[in-house]
């Protein structure tokens, strides 16, 4: 079980601004989370993830407990994403839970074929949308036991 | 004598003077040895005195000194002693007389010590007198023994010389004689043992010389011989013998030879071979390797003659070279001989390769030794390829090689020629008949050799004897296998001869009479008139009397028959008495053959008339046949032009090489082959596409392919249809795939808002609890936005699904008023940013919605307009490139905003695609812009160097007058 106090980093992947802010929203209401990291395409999640461009510098880019994925991405793909996340011999072991409005099963099964942790949909409705951040905050971050940091 | 006197001279010389010599050493010694003797007493005394008298003196006992002096005193050789004190008190002294008045006198002193003191004195003289006398004595004794010892000695000397000096004597004398010649001269070997042996040992050296010089006789007189018989030799061959010195001067010069050269034996002995040979220079220069040690022959041309002269160096025991011999044969005649050889040898090889027949020679082992020319064509290879090879080595067929074996074995062991005709396959794989005949030869002594064999290639011999055996064979076959029926009229008996054949044909009974009459009426009603005519022309004896027709006849069983009449009349007599008297013909029923050829002509009229190309052509590809609509079809007009061409020929290039390589070999290995190709109209050029079924026409009864056939189908309409149909369902395909990646989009776009909107309207309930005002403002305004975009998005998706679906009537509208119109819908946000616009004058006319394409430009200067980026100059062209692609006009909307990777570019046509999640629209205008190009059958496509480098949007649409596919 992870320590407490030991700050949780989130990496939300999310285009759509509305809904980045209501993912933060949702989990600064249940104190899941210490910090969240938002980027708005794939290609800077790439960037944060392998520590290029804007993001060389490490301490900038610090590794997240959790990524948040979304699939419809502009540039770069959410399933590129997380392809290139699964293939990298350093990040793969980070848990990718991708949260998209697509419920199609041509989504959902490139998903898992490429490994991702998690697959869930977007529900529509202020109640289902703050719970599922609820239990997905504390599934991943409390009661999930994460992969113990690598040597850097 | 003088010997004898001189030896005993010597001896006795030698005798005296070592006996003088010998005397006086003897007394000179002996006078020493008094002397010695004397003072070795003398010394002795000294001491003792000194030891005596000392202590007497010491104490002055003067009578113990006398006695002690005394005592001294009686030695007689002593003729004074004096005894003296050092401080004189005390002298006693004797003296005595020598003993006689010879020698000498010596004193001596001796002083008397105690410790260290000295006490005094003793003086003490000795006379030699004595010695003397003695010594004198001893002297006179040896003289006298010297004198005795050599007279003595002489004597025996004298004697013994005598004993040896007298044998030694006659032995000398008997030498002397001896190397005077006389080795007859015997020898008195009297005497001394000794001398006797010398003796001896002189006699058996005198044998020995005498054998040997009996042998050396010998021998001398052996050389002779063999000399004087080499000499007759050397003088009665026809060779030259001759020497040189290493000056090269003859020493020798023999032989019967020399005659010829003009030489007398001899006569040139002396002289110089280089001077001599002066003018040869092979003979000079043998002469220098000659002299130079060597060993070798040599040719030379010597006085008209050739000569073959062999050189041997000359050495003496030592090694070193003396000269060298030299021994010529004339060769001349050998010369002469060898080449008239060699020309009869080149004059008979000539004759044996000239001839066709194969000639060849083995020996008793079956290896060949040599050939002809025409053998060695046969096994593919020159005269030398063959000798001392074997049948084997070339021949694979056993069957062959065996029969070649046993034929050269039967002709070594028997010792017969042999005859032998049989089919050979020679290794390039021709196969001849050969007649061989194989002869034993031998040498001079009947020795067998080997065989000589010679062959001929009977083929067309075997041919002619074949084809007239075929003939006889044929002509059997016609008379008596064939339905030729013969027939035989005499015109002057008027009696017809039917034979059985002709009876059968005719059906009439074997033995009915028959006449010219019958034979008329059963001519076919319709053919009569024209036989009669012809009959009547036949036996006109103006004309040649020849009967050759074709017409039916009508059997008696009221069946029809085609029959074939060849018949000779045969006249008599000149002028007006000249008539026919003989008719001799042959009949055959050809009814099968008239039958065939109606039915064949019926089967041609179905072919010609059918509507698919059917040829054929022979196995080599060369054309015989095509029927009337494939001659159209490939544009060939007639008979003649189709004979004239090759299957090849109607092909293009690469299905040519096909047909020869694959389809071909498959023909004639499996019979047939089906595919599809493309037939070539020889006027036009075009390409016909055809399904081809191509086969092979065999020989009923044998199977054996006599023809290559095919019968072509024109495709083109069928294919056409199928490109039709493949390209209706392409795209069908093509409509599915964006129906489908539609609903997706839509269904996932469509979401989106709902999600915003409900999510805040959530925390908008939340907001008014706790009394947060801005927060519900800002969430309201969120909201907002959210239903607006959904609006704008349904919208646009309703426009874009109208695409396609709904459009105006298409027109013919010049590029420039489109791009115009476009300009001035966004006239307004571009000034906003200062953008400006160049617009192409004289643009292609286009043929199209002019709606749409307003929109697909409008699209395109709103999308330029927004990522124009902070450009300081920005720009955006509308022209029109100078190439065209598929045969319609380039466009392009060009900006120098921030341009796009080259990753995006393919992705910026998707539905609902951004690039920047921030910027505004909903992702469908170049969607849409791509959906109205395409419907209008153009293509469009980005170009962009990346970011900061521009973009260039280009896209082609139909120019007037074309059809807009789909576009109803």
């Amino acid at each position: 079980m992870r320590m407490r106090g030991e700050p949780l980093l989130i990496l939300l992947v999310e285009d759509n601004p509305d809904h980045a802010e209501l993912v933060r929203r949702s989990l600064a209401e249940h104190r899941v989370v210490n910090q969240i990291r938002i980027l708005t395409d794939g290609q800077s999640a790439l960037e944060y993830l392998f520590r290029r461009g804007a993001f060389s510098d490490p301490a900038s880019s610090p590794r997240p407990h959790l990524v948040l994925l979304d699939l419809r991405l502009p540039r770069v793909d959410g399933l590129d994403v997380l392809k290139a996340i699964k293939q990298d011999e350093e990040l793969h072991t980070i848990p990718v839970v991708v949260l998209t409005t697509s419920e199609t099963e041509r989504d959902v099964s490139a998903a898992y074929r490429h490994y991702v942790n998690s697959y869930l949909v977007k529900p529509i409705g202020y109640e289902d949308f703050n719970k599922l951040m609820k239990d997905l905050g504390f599934y991943w971050l409390g009661w999930n036991t994460n992969p113990y940091p690598e040597q850097e | 004598m003088r010997i004898q006197t001189r030896i005993i001279g010597a001896a006795v010389l030698v005798i005296v003077s070592a006996t003088i010599l010998f005397v006086v050493y003897l007394l000179r010694t002996e006078r020493a040895n008094s002397r010695g003797r004397l003072r070795a007493v003398m010394e002795e005394n000294e001491t003792l005195l000194m030891v005596v008298t000392a202590g007497p003196l010491y104490d002055g006992n003067v009578e113990q000194l006398n006695i002690a002096l005394d005592s001294f005193f009686a030695n007689p050789d002593m003729v004074r002693i004096v005894l003296t004190e050092l401080e004189g008190d005390i002298r006693i002294s004797r003296t005595r007389e020598p003993a006689a008045q010879m020698g000498e006198m010596i004193t001596s002193r001796v002083p008397i010590k105690r410790g260290i003191d000295d006490l005094g004195e003793i003086e003490v003289t000795y006379s030699t007198a004595r010695l003397e006398k003695s010594l004198r004595a001893s002297r006179n004794r040896v003289l006298i023994f010297s004198g005795a010892l050599v007279l003595g000695l002489s004597s025996i000397i004298y004697l013994a010389v005598r004993g040896v000096t007298r044998p030694i004597g006659r032995l000398t004398v008997a030498a002397r004689d001896m190397a005077d010649g006389h080795l007859e001269r015997e020898i008195d070997s009297r005497g001394a043992e000794e001398l006797q042996i010398l003796g001896q040992s002189f006699i058996r050296l005198r044998d020995t010389i005498r054998e040997k010089m009996a042998d050396l006789a010998a021998r001398n007189e052996q050389l002779r011989i063999s000399e004087d018989r080499l000499r007759t030799v050397v003088e009665n061959t026809p060779v030259v013998l001759f020497a040189l010195d290493q000056s090269g001067r003859f020493t020798l010069s023999e032989g019967k030879g020399l005659a010829v050269l003009g030489l007398q034996p001899g006569q040139i002995v002396g002289q110089s071979a280089y001077a001599i040979y002066r003018d040869s220079p092979a003979a000079l220069d043998g002469v220098r390797r000659a002299l130079a040690g060597e060993q070798f022959s040599l040719v030379a041309e010597l006085a008209g003659l050739t000569l073959e002269i062999w050189f041997s160096p000359v050495r003496n025991a030592a090694g070193e070279l003396l000269g060298t011999i030299g021994v010529g044969t004339d060769i001349t005649e050998r010369k002469r001989a060898e080449a008239e050889l060699q020309t009869a040898h080149a004059l008979l090889q000539g004759v044996i390769n000239a001839t066709q027949d194969l000639i060849f020679v083995k020996d008793t082992s079956l290896t060949f030794l040599a050939c002809n020319r025409a053998f060695a064509d046969c096994l593919g290879r020159s005269e030398e390829q063959v000798v001392g090879h074997r049948d084997e080595e070339w021949f694979e067929d056993r069957q062959i090689l065996e029969s070649f074996r046993d034929s050269d074995r039967k002709v070594l062991a028997e010792g017969r020629q042999q005859y032998i005709e049989e089919w050979v396959t020679y290794p390039d794989g021709k196969r001849v008949p050969l007649e061989t005949l194989k002869s034993p030869f031998y040498d001079d002594d009947g020795k067998l050799l080997g065989l000589i064999g010679i062959s001929r290639d009977i083929s067309a011999r075997q041919r002619a004897d074949q084809a007239r055996r075929e003939s006889e064979e044929r002509l059997r076959a016609a008379i008596g296998v064939s339905q030729i029926g013969i027939f035989d009229h005499d015109q002057r008996s008027d009696t017809v001869y039917w034979s059985p054949q002709q009876r059968q044909i005719y059906g009439w009974g074997p033995n009915e009479p028959v006449s010219l009459q019958d034979f008329l009426d059963l001519v076919h009603p319709e053919d009569r008139e024209s036989v009669i005519a012809s009959v009547r022309r036949a036996h006109d004896p103006a004309g040649d009397g020849i009967w050759d027709v074709e017409h039916r006849i009508i059997r008696r069983d009221g069946s029809t028959r085609w029959l074939k009449q060849r018949a000779q009349t045969f006249f008599e007599g000149t002028g007006p008495a000249r008539k026919p008297v003989r008719t001799i013909g042959a009949v055959l029923d050809i009814t099968e053959r008239m039958t065939t050829e109606e039915e064949q002509q019926k089967l041609v009229s179905i072919i010609d008339s059918s509507p698919d190309f059917i040829g054929i052509a022979d196995l080599g590809g060369q054309l015989l046949y095509v029927n009337s609509s494939g001659r159209n079809l490939v544009g060939l007009d007639n008979s003649e032009e189709v004979r004239s061409k090759h299957i090849s020929d109607f092909l293009r290039e690469q299905d040519a090489v096909l047909l020869e390589t694959e389809q071909l070999p498959l023909i004639h290995r499996s019979g047939g082959w089906t595919g599809e190709l493309a037939l070539r109209n020889f006027k036009t050029g075009v390409t016909i596409p055809v399904e081809m079924n191509a086969f092979m026409i065999r020989e009923r009864s044998s199977g054996r392919p006599i023809a290559l056939a095919n019968i072509s189908r024109d495709i083109t309409e069928r294919k056409r249809v199928q490109a039709e149909r493949e390209g209706l369902i392409g795209e069908l395909e093509l409509r599915n795939a964006e129906l489908e990646r539609f609903t997706y989009t839509v269904s996932h776009d469509l979401r989106s808002p709902l999600i915003t909107m409900r999510g805040f309207l959530g925390y908008l309930e939340k907001d008014a609890l706790t009394g947060n005002l801005e927060r519900i403002k800002a969430d309201i305004g969120r909201i907002i936005d959210a239903t607006d975009k959904m609006d704008r998005l349904l919208r646009e998706l309703l426009e874009l699904s109208r695409i396609g679906r709904v459009m105006n009537p298409p027109e013919q509208v010049p590029f420039e008023q489109i791009a115009q119109e476009a300009a001035g819908l966004v006239a307004g946000r571009l000034q906003e940013r200062g953008i400006r616009m160049v617009i192409a004058t004289g643009m292609p006319v286009v043929h199209g919605d002019r709606v749409r394409l307003v929109e697909v430009v409008q699209n395109l200067l709103d999308n330029a307009a927004k990522f124009i980026g902070s450009q300081a100059a920005p720009l955006i062209q509308i022209g029109v490139r100078g190439e065209e692609r598929n045969g319609k006009p380039v466009f392009f909307v060009r900006d120098n905003g921030i341009g796009i990777d080259p990753p995006y570019q393919e992705k910026i046509f998707g539905l609902f695609e951004k690039l920047d999640p921030k910027s505004e629209g909903t992702g469908i205008g170049l969607a849409l812009v791509k959906r109205i190009v395409e419907v209008h059958g153009g293509m469009i496509w980005l170009e962009s160097e990346g970011l900061g480098g521009g973009s260039t949007f280009c896209f082609t649409l139909p120019r007037k007058q074309s059809a807009v596919s789909n576009g109803g």
